[in-house]
This record gives C-alpha cells, sequence and structure tokens, in this order.
C-alpha cells in the first residue's frame, strides 16, 4: 500500500437526497404492501371499468389456502359478469337473496361457504397425509367435502382392529362435523 | 485452457451472481422497510418528477404513468377501507429471512374496524410454488383496545394460539359493526328517552 494515499470508499448516490422517482416507487411499493395486506383479511379487490372484481381468500388457522374472484358489474344493477367459484357453491342461491340488497352481506356469505369448504378440504388433505400408514386405502369424499369416509386400523396387543368412520358435516359454513359414526367390525379382529 | 477450470469458474460467477441478487434485494426491502415519506413530499416528488421530464421518456416508466399507476393503487385502497370497514393507520414490516423461494416478514399492523381499534403483530412466511405463493402466519399477537371485555379477550387469545388471522378480521367485522349498530341505537333511545322524560315533567308540572 502506498503510503501517504488514503482510501475513499466510493459513494454510488447520497442517501439523504432521493430522487422525485425513487419517493413515487416507494410510494407506490407501499400502497402494494397494504393491498397485500387486505388479502390476509379475507376480502380484496380492485375496481374495474365497470364495477369490482373481488378476491375472497380463504384460510384454515392460519395456513392460507386458494383465493377466489368474483367480478361484478355495477350498472344497471349489480350483476356477477363471471367468477372462479368451484360448481359446488350456492353461488346463485346465495346471490339471489342478497346481492341486490346487501352487497358485504352477500360477499360475507359466501366467504363463510368458501371458508369452510376450504378448512374441510385442508383437513381431509392434512388427514390422508399424516395418517398415511393407519388408513387403509383413500379417504372417501364428495367434492364439497362435506361427507367423509375412510377406514382405518387400530392395533392392541398383536391384533388390529378395522375401523370405518364416517364423518358428516350438517352445516355448510362449518369445517367441523356434525354427525359421526364409528364402527368395527369385530369379529374379523384378524391376528397381526 | 482446461474445460474443466473454465466451468468451474463459470459456476463460482453464477454463485457470486446470485448471492449479489439476493443482497441487492436484501438492501433494497431495507431501503423499503427503513423508509417514511409523508403525503407532502409524495406531491412534491410527482410535481418535480413531471417538470424533469416535460415530454421526454427515458426508456423508464414516465412519470404520468407512475402517477396514474399510485393513483389506481390508491383509489383501489381507499375503495377497500370504506366497503369493508378495516381502516389501517400503520403498517410495518422487517424481511426477516430470504432465502431461494422463501420469505419470511415480521409485520406490525394497527388499524380500526368501523369504531373498534386494534393492533396486531405476526410473522409471515411465504412461499414461491410453480405457479403461485404459499401463505402461513405464525407468531400472532393481537391487542385489542376493547380488551377489559372479556368475550372480546377470550376471542383474540383464541385467534392468537391458532394463527387465525383470517378469522379475526371477518369476526371482528362482524362483531364492530353490530357494535356500531347497538351503539346508535342506544344512543336513539337514551336521546328520545330523554326528550319523554322532559315531556312527561313539563306536563306534570302544569
Amino acid at each position: 500500500m502506498e503510503e501517504g494515499k488514503a482510501y475513499s470508499p466510493q459513494v454510488v448516490s447520497d442517501p439523504a437526497q432521493p430522487s422525485a422517482r425513487a419517493v413515487l416507487e416507494w410510494k407506490i411499493k407501499s400502497v402494494k404492501s397494504m393491498l397485500q395486506i387486505f388479502y390476509l383479511t379475507g376480502i380484496s379487490g380492485k375496481l374495474t371499468k365497470r364495477g369490482v372484481c373481488f378476491c375472497i381468500s380463504t384460510a384454515y388457522e392460519g395456513t392460507y389456502l386458494d383465493s377466489y374472484h368474483l367480478d361484478l358489474l355495477t350498472k344497471p344493477e349489480v350483476q356477477i359478469y363471471r367468477h372462479s367459484l368451484p360448481t359446488f357453491i350456492p353461488l346463485q342461491q346465495i346471490a339471489k337473496k342478497y346481492l341486490q340488497t346487501d352487497i358485504r352481506r352477500f360477499l360475507t356469505v359466501l366467504s363463510d361457504h368458501l371458508n369452510a369448504y376450504a378448512g374441510r378440504r385442508y383437513q381431509a388433505d392434512q388427514l390422508q397425509e399424516r395418517f398415511s400408514d393407519q388408513i387403509e386405502g383413500t379417504l372417501q369424499r364428495n367434492s364439497l367435502c362435506n361427507l367423509l369416509v375412510f377406514n382405518y386400523n387400530v392395533s392392541s396387543k398383536s391384533k388390529t382392529f378395522p375401523f370405518r368412520a364416517r364423518l358428516l358435516y350438517g352445516d355448510l359454513c362449518c369445517s367441523l362435523p356434525t354427525e359421526v359414526a364409528v364402527s368395527c367390525s369385530l369379529e374379523s379382529g384378524a391376528r397381526k | 485452457m482446461d474445460n474443466g477450470i473454465c466451468q468451474m469458474y463459470e459456476d463460482e460467477i453464477q454463485l457470486l451472481e446470485e448471492e449479489i441478487k439476493l443482497l441487492t434485494e436484501k438492501y433494497e426491502d431495507n431501503q423499503q422497510e427503513s423508509t417514511f415519506f409523508s403525503d407532502e413530499e409524495i406531491l412534491m416528488s410527482i410535481k418535480s418528477l413531471q417538470k424533469e421530464f416535460q415530454g421526454e421518456s427515458k426508456g423508464h416508466e414516465s412519470p404520468s404513468d407512475l402517477k396514474a399507476q399510485l393513483e389506481s393503487l390508491e383509489t383501489d385502497l381507499s375503495f377497500l377501507m370504506r366497503f369493508t370497514g378495516i381502516q389501517f393507520r400503520r403498517h410495518s414490516k422487517k424481511t426477516v429471512e430470504k432465502t431461494g423461494n422463501r420469505t419470511v416478514q415480521k409485520h406490525r399492523l394497527s388499524g380500526t374496524c368501523h369504531s373498534l381499534s386494534f393492533q396486531l403483530e405476526f410473522q409471515l412466511l411465504e412461499m414461491q410454488n410453480k405457479e403461485s405463493v404459499s401463505s402461513v402466519v405464525t407468531d400472532l399477537g393481537i391487542i385489542m383496545e376493547s380488551g377489559e371485555d372479556s368475550g372480546v379477550s377470550k376471542f383474540a387469545s383464541s385467534i392468537e394460539e391458532h394463527g387465525n388471522l383470517l378469522t379475526f378480521f371477518r369476526s371482528l367485522s362482524t362483531y364492530a359493526e353490530w357494535y356500531e349498530h347497538r351503539r346508535r341505537t342506544f344512543l336513539h333511545f337514551k336521546i328520545n328517552l330523554v326528550t319523554a322524560v322532559i315531556v312527561v315533567s313539563g306536563t306534570a308540572i302544569q
């Protein structure tokens, strides 16, 4: 190193004087960030030329699952232009009841149905995944995931007992079953 | 030069480029998260940018594009806040971890839902899959203004336990709306009762 020569680091830009463009870009990122937070609240959306496109997000406990879009037109009256909801969600029924009179309630009820469905499906997937060694075959379920039937084995003292469980979720806005039936074919307690 | 050595250098260059990319993102995130500009500063920047680039476009987005983009985003945000009744007052986030397709950010959020105030803290883990991003909320902490109400604090504790951020907002929205209805109804009856008492006592005096 040469004596007497000071080393000064290269300053790329002066952080105390951000450019006008940088300030605007900061603000844009900041607002986008806030809009993403709305996604976490369950109802977010974007204004369109002819109305609003809502996004209903679903989650089970802390895990966010699928989100669904609902494109609404607001003139001459509120109507559904297009959507990405599964066919087994009673959208027309709910729309008939609430869409014209109370859009917030319409979205809340829809959100209840979608979240309950997503929750039931997630729980069924997790059950299949985490207890695959105890479950015999595959979990049987309908598309709404409100009827679950599966066979599982419980071992005790070198005997294996085959059980069968049937879960019925009577309330479509709920992700907990309303009826559970468990049966065991006791005569065929096969030896291990 | 030996092909093997060439390949080795190329691999190393690629690794260094990835590291530079990661560090740049980290720096930009840090800058974004630790800066704050007031509304006046934003307005001044819009005016100044429009003056600087009168009619020019330097390969970036033109100032009017940026302004239009900002206005569109702010209109959407303002609509959502009015529609849902959820107003966010302050939001800060800090990137805690960023590796490959996995990002963990710590969020602090405060706001009101109709007239009820809340403060939240949580960690958000985002994983980039092929087609989408999966999000998981952990370490959720909630402070509610009406925390003395045992129903509300029980609700908040149960939400915290399961990290149910979405349920929190949905339930809060419904609760806050009905809370407003009750408050207005009570006020309406209170006013009418006082009026009736005055009328009755007035008649009685006569």
